[in-house]
């Protein structure tokens, strides 16, 4: 009689260390399918060809080059800033740069003449950070998911015309 | 003798065991590695650029633009669109359509020579793009700013991958 209950409780012992197993497995499964995503490729890094087309576009169209140098020549820094907050450089631009990529890149937008000595930002209203050459940088390092479009043209020796274009990833 | 009886259903047990386990692990990893990679979005980006790079250059249109028509888009911007052979596909796995409009008027304008809309790969794809499901294909569509002389133009480029029975 003894050694029967013993045989049972062996026996059972068996049986429910199997169903644990088989448990544990299904439980297992259930969580690989349902964390399976697709599977997606879609980044291009931080190159875009069609915006740096059109960005060399844009310098080409009439008068737009050499306004951008007027502008990075004049003295004071207020009165510039001013003026290209009005000035039709950046309102054909936004008109560029926004409307054709508003839906990649629907955050802050700059585009501007940044002097090399003078350190001074020259651009749109939407100005996201003043410090020269580290706006980028700077932009990647606040918002680690965010999405990037980063160009500079040298105007001459002193001026360079900088792009940014930005999707925060929320 | 008892004793060596249970030895024996013990080990059929432990191989039974042995096999559920392998087995779930081998079908897990089968079902998180098995599914495809879909690389279709870049593909149909790459495309984009490489038509762009065919009809412009350096901000303006390309010399050759105007002789540009949907009989030789294929072989002046050195494109094939043969795919492999699977799932019957015959080289109909890529659509691509060219508009080009006046910046300043947003009025269309014809790019090729014959004054058509430049197009070319399977059109079939392009109307699937209104469906959205597991075998719809990527359907991209990107512009860009250029200049034919003075004027300022605006190309838009539409590129469609189909390939949905691979990707599904």
């Amino acid at each position: 009689m003894l050694n029967q209950r013993a045989q049972i409780a062996e026996t059972v012992t068996w049986v429910v260390a199997t169903i644990a197993i088989i448990v544990i497995i299904l439980i297992s499964v259930l969580v690989v399918q349902f964390n399976l995503k697709d599977k997606k490729f879609s980044s291009q890094g931080d190159s875009d060809l069609l915006i740096t087309k059109s960005m060399t576009g844009y310098l080409l169209t009439k008068n737009v080059y050499g306004n951008l140098q007027n502008l990075g020549e004049e003295d004071s820094f207020n009165p510039i800033r001013e003026n290209i907050k009005n000035s039709q450089l950046i309102s054909f631009a936004t008109k560029v740069f926004r409307d054709l990529y508003s839906e990649e890149y629907p955050d802050p937008f700059w585009i501007g003449v940044v002097h090399k000595d003078r350190k001074y930002l020259a651009g749109s209203t939407e100005i996201v950070s003043n410090t020269f050459g580290a706006r980028n940088d700077r932009l990647a390092s606040r918002h680690p998911n965010g999405r990037f479009f980063y160009n500079h043209v040298k105007l001459n020796d002193e001026l360079v015309v900088e792009l940014i274009l930005v999707k925060f990833r929320k | 003798m008892n004793k060596r009886g249970t030895d024996k259903a013990l080990s059929v047990y432990w191989f039974a065991i042995l096999f559920i386990v392998a087995g779930g692990i081998v079908y897990m990893t089968f079902v998180f590695y098995g599914a495809p990679y879909d690389v279709r979005e870049i593909e149909a980006n790459v495309l984009i650029n490489q038509v762009a790079d065919c009809i412009a250059t350096g901000g303006k249109l390309n010399d050759n633009w105007v002789d540009l028509n949907n009989d030789n888009f294929l072989q002046r911007c050195h494109f094939n669109f043969k795919v492999e052979d699977v799932y019957g596909w015959k080289d109909n796995q890529f659509y691509v359509e060219i508009n080009s409009y006046d910046f300043k008027t947003d009025s269309g304008i014809y790019l090729d020579s014959k004054n058509e809309q430049v197009k070319f790969g399977d059109s079939g794809l392009n109307q699937s793009c209104i469906t959205e499901g597991k075998y719809s294909p990527v359907c991209i569509e990107r512009s860009f700013y250029v200049l034919e002389g003075d004027v300022s133009i605006v190309i838009k480029i539409k590129s469609v991958i189909g390939k949905a029975d691979k990707n599904a």
